[in-house]
């Protein structure tokens, strides 16, 4: 292993942790929601780097892509006022 | 120190990041993130256990089990997300809080 | 009720940090965990190594997926069937087709979709193929089309949510039931359950493969349009007794 590479992996490494504390604690759902694809995208170059690229590919579309969609779609209904009153209310 | 190993010790603070996080926040999606964060943390650990020692090809046996986890951890966040909407449509809450607890 | 906006942490912040403590704690725990691992790894690489032989493909990962451990597959599958079938469940509905269309997209999206649709059904063709010599396989090969069907739909199209009841739900179910028809022949045998002939087991695996791709697809395609709000939305009954 030659010094450049464990800087990219020292890289790497370090923006995972960071990335994961700022998705838990960003003050906005939106941007957390997005912090969290950007750390998903990351993630699968990390199993690029530990050579499993085939997988890294899955990650990036299920992982970053999908669930991204998923959890935007989400974000957005939760920002609206709920649709149907409760019955209760 | 090796390559593998370093990423293994990530993906264990990752773990941990994201149980504290389940533990303290309240929102409802902030918890199934959370979930998937903690996912994220297990799936590098899986990977990097499986690159060790191998020059040629890693172990195939946890890089299957990832594959397989990565559309399982996919169809249980829809899931859950699912579920999450119903809660809001019905209660109007998003946030999930234990009424019995005082603090 | 709080905005959902913010952060809402419904820990005080002193417990907040005795919890941070906690799983601090935990990490500490998993890496001395890690480092006491032995340093010569006796992985399964050898092994699946010496049976590449016998189980029809050249890939390891897809022989571990489709042969060596087939079972996790065939559960995985389940999986998935189960988490569309939940979510179909508590939505009171067995089909798509009452989901709420996305309006007509501008020329140029429409034709960039017409362009990329085709290809990425090629590409999950492609990959399922490759999945014998190469990286590739059964899961992203449903997964990228899975996407092309999410894609279709955001332009307008109705994609999987055109399908009538019977054909969506037989797709749904096609990757498991194969799985199951190689698991019934075997037991009729009185073979190992998911057992295949070495001489036909890289057809029978392809073929498992290729049902599974659809199953995959539609399911993931279903998660994602099944949470869009249906038609009449107001007219249906709230799922609680009133």
């Amino acid at each position: 292993m030659s010094v450049n590479e464990w800087v990219l992996d020292g890289l790497i490494m370090l923006t995972l942790v960071v990335l994961a504390i700022r998705v838990l604690y960003t003050r906005e759902l939106f941007k957390s929601v997005f912090l969290f694809i950007v750390f998903g995208l990351l993630m699968a170059l990390a199993w690029v780097r530990l050579k499993a690229p085939d997988i890294a590919l899955a990650e990036a579309a299920i992982g970053a892509g999908l669930t991204g969609v998923l959890l935007l779609d989400a974000a957005r209904h939760f920002n609206r006022p709920r649709p149907i009153p409760h019955p209760k209310d | 120190m090796s390559q593998y190993l370093a990423y293994s010790i990530t993906g264990m603070i990752i773990f941990a990041l994201g149980l504290h996080g389940l533990v303290v926040l309240s929102h409802i999606l902030r918890k199934i993130i959370c979930i998937n964060v903690m996912a994220g943390g297990v799936f590098l650990f899986l990977i990097s256990v499986a690159a060790r020692n191998f020059d040629e090809f890693p172990d195939p046996v946890p890089q299957a089990m990832l594959l397989t986890g990565v559309v399982v951890a996919l169809s249980a966040t829809a899931f859950a997300v699912a579920l999450a909407r119903r809660i809001y449509t019905v209660t109007g809450q998003a946030e999930l809080i234990d009424e019995d607890d005082p603090s | 009720m709080s905005s959902p906006e913010k952060v809402t942490a419904q820990i005080k912040a002193p417990t907040s940090f005795l919890l941070g403590l906690a799983c601090a704690g935990i990490a500490l725990f998993l890496i001395a965990a890690l480092i006491e691992l032995p340093d010569e790894a006796l992985g399964l690489t050898e092994l699946s190594k010496q049976h590449m032989d016998e189980s029809g493909v050249e890939h390891p990962v897809t022989a571990v997926l489709l042969n060596f451990r087939a079972y996790d597959t065939w559960l995985e599958v389940g999986v998935l069937l189960m988490a569309v079938m939940g979510m179909l469940l508590f939505q009171r509905r067995s089909d798509l087709r009452d989901i709420e269309r996305m309006p007509a997209p501008d020329p140029v999206l429409n034709w960039l979709i017409q362009l990329l649709f085709p290809m990425m059904v090629l590409v999950s063709g492609y990959l399922l193929w490759m999945g014998k010599f190469s990286s590739g396989g059964a899961f992203q090969a449903g997964v990228v089309l899975g996407a092309g069907g999410v894609l279709l739909w955001l332009a307008g199209h109705p994609s999987i949510s055109g399908f009538s009841g019977r054909l969506f739900r037989f797709l749904l179910t096609v990757g498991f039931g194969s799985f199951l028809l190689v698991a019934f022949y075997n037991v009729l045998l009185s073979q190992a359950i998911l057992d295949y002939p070495v001489a036909y087991a890289g057809t029978i695996i392809l073929i498992i493969e290729a049902a599974a791709t659809i199953s995959i697809a539609v399911t993931v395609a279903a998660l994602i349009i099944g949470l869009q709000p249906v038609i009449r939305d107001r007219d249906r009954t709230p799922l609680e007794p009133h």
